[in-house]
């Protein structure tokens, strides 16, 4: 390799990330000196289609834009319509939405783990996350009929019971990981090697994080405590005392490296446990929608006018959908603002300065999610090909692995 | 029904995203977990188009990755196979009018088995695997 | 914070005039004209230095293009989290604002947006390449047009043709 600077591009076909993207970098010998990415492979025209959809269809086109965390889509646009509307949910309806949400923040930060321990070259522990993870896409299934895209929330309320039945299961579920989390975290957050590539790797300082304006546990594992649950009254959150999850909880301090990002996760995954459970014992009772009949509801939404935000915190970081409707049958405008579109810019200074074998494990330590952040580099030096990044990755977690004289 | 010993060879597949949401892509990949084991099949997903037998496609084809997909498409040896996972990659979905979508998969390439859902249960694509075997191993499904 | 105490610094101060102000519990909206709208985002940063900038949701009306601004204070507060949304009116035939990177850096990703989706020329803007759209997409189509600029002319239906099967 030579040792002035060459560029080099990452994708978007690649086995690294699951999604389409591309990540440039400039390097000089090992070092990365600058990094640029490009999206636009998965810019499906969502917010144009909404336009011309009446606010009940918007729902169904909004679970898929994106499939790890369709939840807060739906959610955050039905807020933004009641909003405008005026319309009032009843209590029971928020419970449901809060524990089908915290539901979805599980599954989605085991699957992270699993993600980012297959970066890393631990294959063992992402099929151990991720067979721990089909436990809760049980209780997914068993309350919503689906695994993946949940169909749970509707302007007003929430589309299914928690029937007696359904509790039983989502109770065996929390005793599961219950059980299943100290293992967890001592895997991820105890061994010698992990700790070796992710600790001060990719720091992300709080004067950056707060610059670039990120949100979710990417900041907060720099230390900017930004959290949707703690200062909006919404769903079960208000009667709860939510406090976002920092770094310093775990081992005292805060660094903003990869290490910190995946304690912020891991101790994320524990308080949505307790959440649910909350959610559970303290249920209301009473309807769970504001309105049983379709084109009753979709008559009264089509007639409201005006502007309205819908906000929650999506396992990602906030998720902002701003919707204007104008009396007719389509809103005017229909704007989906996504975690990943906040987190991206932190990827430049988290990778100065960083080795190439790093990449994959920084890259992935915001839990990109490109077709949330597309809705509407490492430029090619032929050297370094696609597949070879992420062997680079494994290599160096083998070679500490030996030194450290861990089996 | 298959028995084991029917499989005479193991199929390796490729998965390719043109711009879908995720969904189908984590159940492509959590039919190599513990629980529903493609592996035990012999089927392994690989890191490169040039080792694989069939294209696991998934998403709506958009304008960018239209070209990028026809590239790796080529870059897949004889004989070949196209499987169409998710609703998106079979008929547009959701999605089936916009501005930056070159159409449904079969638009672009000739695709041989389609997996419906949104997304598919890991079962569903396995029965997909099962016949994209039946047509590579040479005995034609009539059903 | 309240959110009486902040609408009152915006009116104090001279030069800061903004022509309409809607107030929905906690969600701020006021409108501005463009010339102080750099002022009225500096100001913002005045009251507090690590405000939150989340989005930039732009319309088109007709004649002209709404931009909104949105920014979030007192984030760090249990139910106290104030939403102020900035908008400015830009008539179609001078689509320009100027740039607030030198502000807040988190803002280029919103400046790059507006710029390929709306045709909004964002003055002194570090980056204007485009993000979401690729380089073959044509050019003089902006998605979130809804005149002749905008995507109609090429969307694609992938039912047209559809017999009654």
């Amino acid at each position: 390799m030579s040792e002035e600077g060459f560029e080099f591009s990452v994708g978007p076909v690649h086995p690294a990330l699951k999604e389409p993207v591309r990540v440039k970098c400039k390097v000089e010998g090992e070092k990365v000196k600058d990094a640029d990415f490009e999206l636009s492979q998965v810019h499906r025209g969502i917010e144009w289609a909404g336009t011309k959809r009446n606010p009940v269809q918007i729902l169904y086109l909004s679970e898929r834009i994106c499939g790890i965390c369709n939840i807060c889509h739906t959610l955050a646009f039905s807020r933004a319509v009641e909003n405008i509307a005026g319309i009032e949910t009843p209590k029971r309806a928020e419970y449901i939405r809060t524990l089908t949400a915290e539901l979805e923040r599980i599954h989605s930060h085991i699957l992270w783990a699993g993600v980012a321990a297959n970066e890393l070259g631990f294959d063992s522990v992402m099929q151990y996350t991720w067979k721990t993870r089909e436990k809760i896409l049980d209780v997914i299934e068993h309350m919503t009929g689906n695994r993946i895209t949940k169909a749970m929330i509707t302007i007003g309320g929430a589309r299914r019971d928690v029937t007696k039945e359904r509790e039983e299961k989502i109770r065996e579920g929390i005793e599961y990981y219950r059980k299943a989390y100290d293992k967890l975290e001592n895997i991820l957050l105890q061994d010698k090697t992990i700790k070796a590539r992710t600790k001060e790797i990719g720091v992300l300082t709080e004067k950056e994080a707060l610059e670039t304006c990120a949100v979710g546990p990417t900041a907060r594992a720099s230390g900017v405590g930004k959290d949707v649950r703690k200062t909006e009254e919404y769903g079960a959150y208000q009667d709860l005392e939510i406090e976002p999850i920092t770094p310093d909880m775990y081992h005292g301090e805060v660094n903003g490296d990869v290490y910190d990002r995946i304690a912020c996760r891991v101790l994320e995954i524990k308080q949505s446990l307790d959440i649910i459970e909350d959610c559970l014992n303290m249920m209301p009772s009473g309807d769970i929608k504001y309105e049983e009949n379709i084109p009753k509801l979709l008559s009264e939404v089509q007639g409201a006018e005006g502007e309205g935000i819908g906000r929650h915190e999506a396992p990602r970081g906030e998720v902002i959908h701003h919707v204007k409707l104008v009396g007719e049958e389509t809103p005017e405008s229909w704007r989906v603002r996504a975690p990943t579109y906040n987190n991206l810019l932190s990827w430049i200074p988290m990778l100065k300065s960083e080795q190439i074998a790093d990449i994959p494990i920084i890259a992935a330590s915001i839990d990109p999610c490109m077709s949330c952040a597309n809705r509407a580099v490492v430029k090619d030096g032929t050297a370094l090909e696609k597949k070879r990044l992420r062997e680079l990755s494994r290599k160096k977690t083998k070679e500490l692995k030996e030194e450290l004289g861990d089996v | 029904m298959m028995n084991q010993e029917e499989i005479k060879k193991s199929l390796w597949v490729f998965h390719l995203n043109t711009g879908s949401c995720n969904g189908c892509d984590i159940e492509i990949v959590a039919s190599s977990n513990p629980r529903y084991d493609i592996e035990r099949f012999g089927t392994k997903i690989v890191g490169t188009p040039r080792h694989a037998d069939a294209l696991l496609i998934t998403g709506p084809v958009t304008r960018e990755m239209e070209k990028k997909a026809k590239r790796v498409y080529e870059q897949v040896p004889e004989p070949k196979l196209v499987i169409s996972v998710g609703n998106c990659g079979n008929t547009g979905g959701v999605f089936y009018e916009s501005y930056n979508l070159e159409g449904p998969i079969d638009k672009v390439f000739p695709v041989d088995v389609y997996v419906p859902g949104c997304p598919p249960r890991p079962e569903a694509i396995i029965d997909g695997l099962k016949e994209a075997w039946k047509i590579l191993e040479g005995e034609e499904d009539e059903g | 914070m309240k959110v009486d105490e902040i609408i009152e610094k915006f009116e104090d101060k001279d030069g800061l005039r903004n022509i309409e102000k809607r107030v929905r519990g906690r969600r701020v909206w006021l409108t501005v004209d463009r010339e102080n709208f750099k002022d009225f985002v500096e100001e913002v940063y005045e009251i507090q230095e690590d405000a939150h900038f989340s989005v930039c949701a732009g319309t088109d009306l007709g004649e002209s293009v709404e931009l909104i601004y949105y920014f979030s204070l007192n984030f760090r507060e249990r139910h106290g989290e104030i939403y102020l949304g900035i908008r400015v009116i830009l008539p179609k035939d001078d689509l320009k604002i100027q740039t607030i990177t030198g502000v807040v850096k988190g803002a280029q990703i919103s400046e790059r947006e507006i710029q390929e989706m709306l045709d909004v020329e964002v003055e002194g803007t570090p980056d204007v390449r485009r993000l979401f759209l690729d380089e073959d997409f044509p050019e003089e189509t902006y998605p979130w047009r809804r005149d002749e600029k905008g995507p109609d002319k090429i969307a694609k239906d992938f039912h047209e043709g559809d017999e009654n099967e």
